[in-house]
Parts: structure tokens; C-alpha cells; sequence
């Protein structure tokens, strides 16, 4: 979507009818328009708005919205308007036109008023959809295709982009992008599914007292894991801000510039890493251990039946059941089919007959499972083996912990001296630097703690949450009436869980895609080449890397710096908007330095190369060397000339060169 | 009470079961079931001797799933109670584990949940006694 053209008619300096034009060449995509200060460069800027939003939303003065040119020049009950119409052109290259207009007329006194029952006439004409005719419901319209909301985003004031990251901490930075991302919606429709709720759960309540406290214990309980979520995420940034300072001072020891005081941090530094490796042996070798004692238990303190069973199995092969000659299932079958095993039918011969009952009766049941109590046997032994070296493995494991944590104990013990000895150093600032960090250290674990416990909570919460709703579950189909609403409760449930969990995804990929695209717009923009990386975290605090490694926030960075970051950052968020909309930056170079100046005018065409620009610039910030470089991507040049008549001053906007 | 091929809890034992494995932080948290139903086991058959009924039973595990070490334990304990006899008939032997095993888990629910009393080195102690005193070694 680009600015074909912007009519202006008596708002504020311009007098008249002003017609600015706007680039519309990808190849040359920016529009400059230079003035002086107070000239209404600005004034271009809320001319827009003010067509759009029926406001104007840039450093609004208390001046009347019309020219005093054109107010001077009316009679005495004489009539004037302001009017400001931008047609605008789509993809597809149709026009939109957006009129505001408000009339005016000067009473018998000579006051100017507004038309009296006559609101600001708003109307677009929409040659896309409606074979240019007039829009319907042109608010909606706007609202649809270009919120206020999202606005200072695109229509934005370079001067104070300088400071974007000074003036905007993180929460209001995220607050931004949910603005702009329009999260918000999906916010308000948890927020509407989450009151949804509530009401079905009092209706549940009025039919069934029993089933309603269940489900509003269900309630109670997400409301608590919502707050030991929301508790969990705060431990979680404090822990983070805390391990953020114990590197700082980490870093600040070791740049202390005493050899002394350099070499002991190194030697902590080093003591910590090999008593995090003791950490993770000690656990590993105790949780050997334990493995060990558990998988012995049954063995051992089944012993007296394990050796009962050998004794048994013992007796029984003594006495010739087993292995066994044959089984008693196999007479059994003999005398069963009448058959002898040399095919003699048994009913033709009693003696064999005779003969084989006396061996049935005479055979042991024990030796149809003799083939069993042999495997049994063999497993037992194997068993028993493996008691052999019990002790030995006992005492090992027993030995290899208390030598990891005695190892660990004079690690221990030399990482306490050495902060007693920065604690007393004589250098005031060592001092500081190392209760700050042992403050942070404790600070740092007590989170970690903190994250478990609110963790466990959480996991333990959920589970009692998923008992609750089967037993209300169970109940609400024992209830007609409470059967029928089980079906909304659920929908309700289900859809606030994906719309949580949906949020949640979506929070993180606007996230990652931010961080992507400000990244690659900062590099390719910033012309010292000298970083490489940039880094945008949970709670929108951004980072730079340096190619020397070194970290800092955006607020450490030069002038000129910070305002490629902000930049950057304005063209990540306008990105993932999803809206298609021209920029327009006004006074984009604000009070930066020359060098810096001409730094930007070099970097700047690669700034949105698929967007139409237009910067509102000073003749200062428009110098032939800047002009020059910009040059090549240019397509219309203004000024804006301030003349002044004897009925006040009047700005025009002329092509440059005209 | 052995239905089938399966290992058989109490209903109401159920929660002490699922406690020990996913809630109580100790040794045996994270451990499979058939691990937790031989401790509850042995704990039962070595500390009392005393089998309990069900009450409800509910299926725990596959007898398969114990693995043969397992199986080999719990059939010398039914041999100790029942005679050599007993390993032809698999329902009886599993029948006595289960009912050892409800006996067992309020042992081990006690011995785990005991925060005056380290579980691991306790154990520890009583296999080393028993192997001691048993000349298991030698």
C-alpha cells in the first residue's frame, strides 16, 4: 500500500490547496519533503492522522486546525473549510480516497467557529470493491486496514526514536508488540472464555451445590497455578537479572587491574567449574548407590527363601524327580488313551496296565514341573552369585562419595577464603564488587529454590486440577440437567487451554520473528560492521553483541546506534503487523552528529527496500552530502516554503527545483 | 489373588503407589512399577511375614514385565510359604506376592515419607546386617 497523494486544503500553515505527490517507483521509493522547523513538516504527518482518526496524533500545538491565512481573509459571517484527502493506491494498483472535511464560518463578531450540527465529514471512496463508491461505514473501514492503534509505527518522529530504548523499558516494548501484533485480541477472548466460565460454574452451583464446589474448587485451583505461574516467571527474571550481575562483577573483578585481585577471581572461576563437575559426579554416584541398594533388597532379604528353594530343588533331585525319568502327566496320558508306549492297548494286557497305575501313584506331582524348578534353580544361583561381591560394591560406592565430597568440601573451603579475602581488600571498589556478588549469588540460589518449589506446586496442582475435573465430571453425568451443561463447561475449558496455549506460541514466535528481522535490518544498516549480533529476550530487553564479544544493552550504544537499533526495531514491528503500510519518518536524523548523519543517508535506501518512504527533513539534516548519497533512490523532492502575507504566514509544499 | 497374567494392588493403594513414583522426592521417585511393587513386596514377606487381602483389586503390572530375577524372588517366597507344589500353579504364587506386597506398601510408604530417616542408608544398613549376620559371601 503507498501514499499516491495528499491534499491539503487551509490545515493549519497551509494555505489554500497544498498537493504533495508521493513516490511510487519501487526502484526510487523515497519522498523527501524539507523544511524548517515550524515550516509543517510535522503538520504532513498530522494531516494524515487527522484524516484518518478524526486526531492529530504529533506534537499537537494549541493553534486553531485552520490557516490564519484563510481565517484573516474571511468576511465577517463569511465561511471557510479545512479539508484533507489522501488517495491511497493497493497492491493491485486501486485507489482509495479518505476525505475528512470541517467547515467553518466567522459570526458577526468576527470569531471563527465551527458549523454548527455539522460533525467532521468523513468518507472514502473505494474504487477496489465498490466501483468508487462511497464506503459504508468508513471507521470500520480504517480500523480494519489501518488501526490507530498501530499508527506511531509506521507514521513515526525520528528525534525521538533516538531515545526509543531509554523512554521504553521492556514491559512497555511488549505492551507495544501486543499492540501492534494484535494479540490484545486474543487476550480478550481468554479473558471473555475465562468470564464464560465462571458463569457456567455458578449455573452448575445452582443446580447442584456438590458439583458447583467442585467446580469452583476447580476454579480456586487454576487461579492459584495462574498465580504460582505468573510467581514462577518473576523468580525466573529475578534469577536471570541476578546471574546478569554476577557476571557483570565477575567481569569487573577481573578487570580490577590488580594482577592480585585478577588471578584470585580466575582461581574461583575455575574452583566453581570443578565443584559443579564434583556436583554432578556426587549425584551421579549416589544415585548408582541407590540403584544398587534397591536392586539388592529383594535379593538379599529374600535370602532365606532363595536358599530354602536351592535346598528343596536339592532333596527333590536326590530323590530322582529331577531331573526326571518321566513326568506324571506322561502316565497320565498313557493311562488315559489306553495305550502303552510300546502300542500295546492296555485293555488286552492288565499286568502292563497294573504295572504303569502302580508307577502313576507312585510319581511325585513335582515331576511334571521338574523342567521348572531346574530353571528356577540355575536363576536362584545366578542370583546368589551376584551376592558374592555385594559388600565390596558397597564399600566402593560408599568410598568414591565421601571422596567426591570431601574433594568438594576443600573446594568449598578455598572459594570461602578467597571471597573473605576480596571482602577485606583495601580497594574500597573490590569490596563493593564482591558483596554485590555474593549478594546476587545468594539471591541466585534462593530463586533457583524458589523455581522448584513453585514448580512442584505447579506439577502437583495440575494433577489435583485433572482428579477434580474427572470427579466432576463423573457428577455432572449423574444430573440431566447438569449432563447438558457439561458440554459448554468443557468447550469452555478446552478453548481457554488452546487459546492459553495458542497465545503462549504465538507470544514466542512474534518474539523470535522480532529478533530475527531487527537483527538483519541492524546489520545491514550498521555501517562499522563491528557487530554481529542482536538479541531480544522474553521481556523485550535488547542486547547487542559486539565482535569482541562483549554484550550491552541498547542503552549503551552510540547515538547513531541507537537510533539504526530503533529503527530496526520499528521495521521488525511493522513487519510482523501484517499490515501493508507506507513509513513516513519525520526528522529522522534529529540531533545526531554530521559524520553519523551522513553514515545513515548511506545505509538508509537498504532501510524497508519494499516500502515507500518518506522523510520529513531540515535543510540541517538534508545537506548536498546527504542529498547525494540518498540521491539515487529518490523520486520527488519538496520544500516547504514559508511566505508571509499581510493576513499572516502561509506554507506551500513545491517540488524541488519548480 | 493373581486373575491373570498380572500383579494385583488393593484399589485404595493405588494413590500410595503413584505418591511414591511421582510425588514424594526421594529415591524412589521416577521408578517403574514393578520395582515399587517388589520393594512393597519384600518390605511386607521381610518385615512382618503378615499377607494382607485386597481390597478392590486392581491390576498393577504385567507379570512378564517383572523380568525373570523378579519372577525367580517371588516364586522362592511361595516355595518358603507353600511347598514346591506351589510353582505349578502360577496364580497361587502371584496371589502371595500381591498379598505380601499390600501388606509391604504402607511399610514403605512410612520408611519413604519419614523425614527423620534417610530410606537409602536405612535399607543399606539392614542388607548389610542381614548379609553379615547370613554369611551371604561366603
Amino acid at each position: 500500500m503507498i501514499i499516491n497523494e495528499l491534499r491539503m486544503e487551509n490545515f493549519r500553515q497551509y494555505y489554500g490547496q497544498n498537493n504533495i505527490s508521493f513516490a511510487k517507483d519501487p526502484e526510487k521509493n523515497f519522498t523527501v519533503i524539507q523544511g524548517t522547523n515550524g515550516a509543517g513538516k510535522t503538520t504532513i504527518l498530522n494531516a494524515i492522522t487527522w484524516c484518518l482518526y478524526g486526531f492529530e496524533l504529533h506534537n499537537v500545538t494549541d493553534d486553531p486546525i485552520y490557516n490564519e491565512v484563510v481565517e484573516n481573509e474571511t468576511s465577517q459571517s463569511g465561511k471557510f473549510r479545512v479539508k484533507v484527502e489522501i488517495d491511497i493506491l493497493n497492491k493491485n494498483n486501486e485507489l482509495t480516497t479518505f476525505k475528512r472535511e470541517k467547515n467553518f464560518h466567522k459570526n458577526t463578531k468576527g470569531k471563527v467557529i465551527p458549523a454548527i450540527f455539522e460533525d467532521d465529514e468523513f468518507s472514502i471512496f473505494d474504487e477496489e470493491s465498490r466501483n468508487n463508491k462511497r464506503v459504508e461505514f468508513p471507521a470500520l473501514y480504517v480500523d480494519t486496514n489501518m488501526p490507530e492503534d498501530i499508527e506511531e509505527y509506521f507514521f513515526f518522529d525520528g528525534e525521538k526514536l533516538e531515545d526509543y530504548f531509554r523512554e521504553n523499558t521492556g514491559k512497555v516494548i511488549k505492551k507495544s508488540v501486543f499492540k501492534i501484533t494484535q494479540l490484545k485480541l486474543l487476550k480478550r477472548l481468554i479473558d471473555h472464555l475465562d468470564e464464560r466460565r465462571r458463569h457456567y460454574a455458578k449455573k452448575v452451583r445452582d443446580i447442584s451445590p456438590e458439583t458447583g464446589a467442585l467446580e469452583q474448587e476447580i476454579i480456586d485451583k487454576e487461579d492459584s497455578l495462574k498465580e504460582n505461574s505468573s510467581l514462577l516467571e518473576k523468580a525466573v527474571k529475578q534469577r536471570k537479572i541476578a546471574e546478569t550481575k554476577i557476571k557483570k562483577y565477575e567481569n569487573e573483578l577481573k578487570r580490577s587491574g590488580s594482577s592480585d585481585i585478577q588471578s584470585l577471581q580466575i582461581e574461583r572461576e575455575k574452583l566453581e567449574r570443578e565443584v559443579s563437575e564434583l556436583d554432578t559426579k556426587i549425584d551421579s554416584a549416589k544415585n548408582d548407590k541407590i540403584d544398587f541398594i534397591l536392586e539388592m533388597t529383594p535379593t538379599i532379604l529374600a535370602y532365606p527363601a532363595l536358599k530354602n528353594t536351592l535346598k528343596e530343588a536339592a532333596t527333590l533331585k536326590e530323590k530322582g524327580f529331577i531331573p526326571a525319568k518321566y513326568k506324571k502327566k506322561f502316565l497320565e496320558d498313557l493311562l488315559e488313551d489306553g495305550v502303552c508306549i510300546c502300542g500295546m492297548k492296555l485293555s488286552e494286557n492288565d499286568k502292563c496296565k497294573k504295572t504303569l497305575e502302580e508307577l502313576w501313584e507312585k510319581t511325585s506331582n513335582l515331576t511334571d514341573i521338574g523342567d521348572e524348578i531346574g530353571t528356577e534353580h540355575a536363576s536362584i544361583e545366578s542370583l546368589l552369585e551376584k551376592l558374592n561381591n555385594f559388600r565390596d560394591k558397597q564399600t566402593k560406592l560408599g568410598k568414591e562419595i565421601r571422596w567426591l565430597e570431601k574433594e568438594r568440601e576443600k573446594k568449598s573451603k578455598r572459594l570461602k577464603e578467597i571471597s573473605i579475602r576480596l571482602t577485606g581488600s583495601e580497594i574500597e571498589k573490590i569490596k563493593d564488587f564482591e558483596e554485590m556478588l555474593q549478594e546476587n549469588k545468594r539471591l541466585q540460589l534462593s530463586k533457583i529454590r524458589e523455581e522448584a518449589e513453585l514448580g512442584a506446586q505447579i506439577k502437583s496442582t495440575n494433577v489435583i486440577i485433572e482428579k477434580l475435573k474427572k470427579k466432576r465430571d463423573k457428577e455432572m453425568q449423574k444430573n440431566a440437567e447438569l449432563e447438558n451443561l457439561k458440554d459448554v463447561v468443557l468447550f469452555c475449558e478446552t478453548s481457554l487451554d488452546v487459546s492459553k496455549e495458542l497465545k503462549k506460541e504465538l507470544i514466542e514466535d512474534i518474539r523470535v520473528r522480532i529478533e530475527k528481522t531487527t537483527k538483519e535490518q541492524f546489520l545491514k544498516l550498521n555501517w562499522k560492521e563491528s557487530f554481529v549480533d542482536v538479541l531480544i529476550d522474553d521481556d523485550y530487553d535488547v542486547t547487542v553483541v559486539r565482535k569482541s564479544g562483549r554484550v550491552s544493552d541498547a542503552n549503551g550504544l552510540s547515538a547513531g546506534e541507537k537510533l539504526v537499533l530503533a529503527l530496526s526495531f520499528m521495521a521488525a514491528l511493522n513487519q510482523i503487523s501484517g499490515f501493508d503500510l507506507p513509513i513516513i519518518i519525520d526528522t529522522p536524523m534529529g540531533r545526531l552528529d554530521k559524520e553519523i548523519k551522513l553514515n545513515i543517508a548511506q545505509v538508509l535506501p537498504k532501510y524497508l527496500e519494499d516500502k515507500q518512504i518518506t522523510l520529513l527533513v531540515t535543510g540541517e539534516e538534508y545537506s548536498s552530502e546527504f542529498r547525494d548519497k540518498l540521491h539515487h533512490r529518490v523520486s520527488k523532492e519538496y520544500i516547504i516554503n514559508v511566505v508571509q502575507t499581510e493576513n499572516g504566514n502561509k506554507s506551500e509544499v513545491v517540488l524541488h527545483g519548480s | 489373588m493373581a486373575l491373570d497374567d498380572r500383579v494385583y494392588i488393593s484399589e485404595s493403594d493405588k494413590a500410595i503407589y503413584d505418591r511414591l513414583k511421582k510425588y514424594v522426592d526421594g529415591p524412589l521417585k521416577g521408578r517403574k512399577n514393578k520395582e515399587l511393587f517388589m520393594m512393597a513386596m519384600i518390605l511386607g514377606y521381610y518385615k512382618t511375614g503378615v499377607r494382607s487381602d485386597l481390597k478392590k483389586p486392581k491390576d498393577y503390572d504385567h507379570v512378564e514385565n517383572l523380568g525373570p530375577e523378579r519372577r525367580t524372588i517371588i516364586k522362592a517366597i511361595a516355595v518358603a510359604e507353600e511347598g514346591m507344589e506351589v510353582l505349578n500353579d502360577e496364580a497361587q504364587i502371584y496371589s502371595i506376592a500381591n498379598e505380601y506386597a499390600a501388606t509391604g506398601i504402607k511399610i514403605l510408604e512410612g520408611m519413604a515419607n519419614d523425614p527423620d530417616f534417610d530410606f537409602i542408608k536405612k535399607l543399606e544398613n539392614i542388607l548389610v546386617e542381614e548379609y553379615d549376620s547370613k554369611k551371604m559371601g561366603e
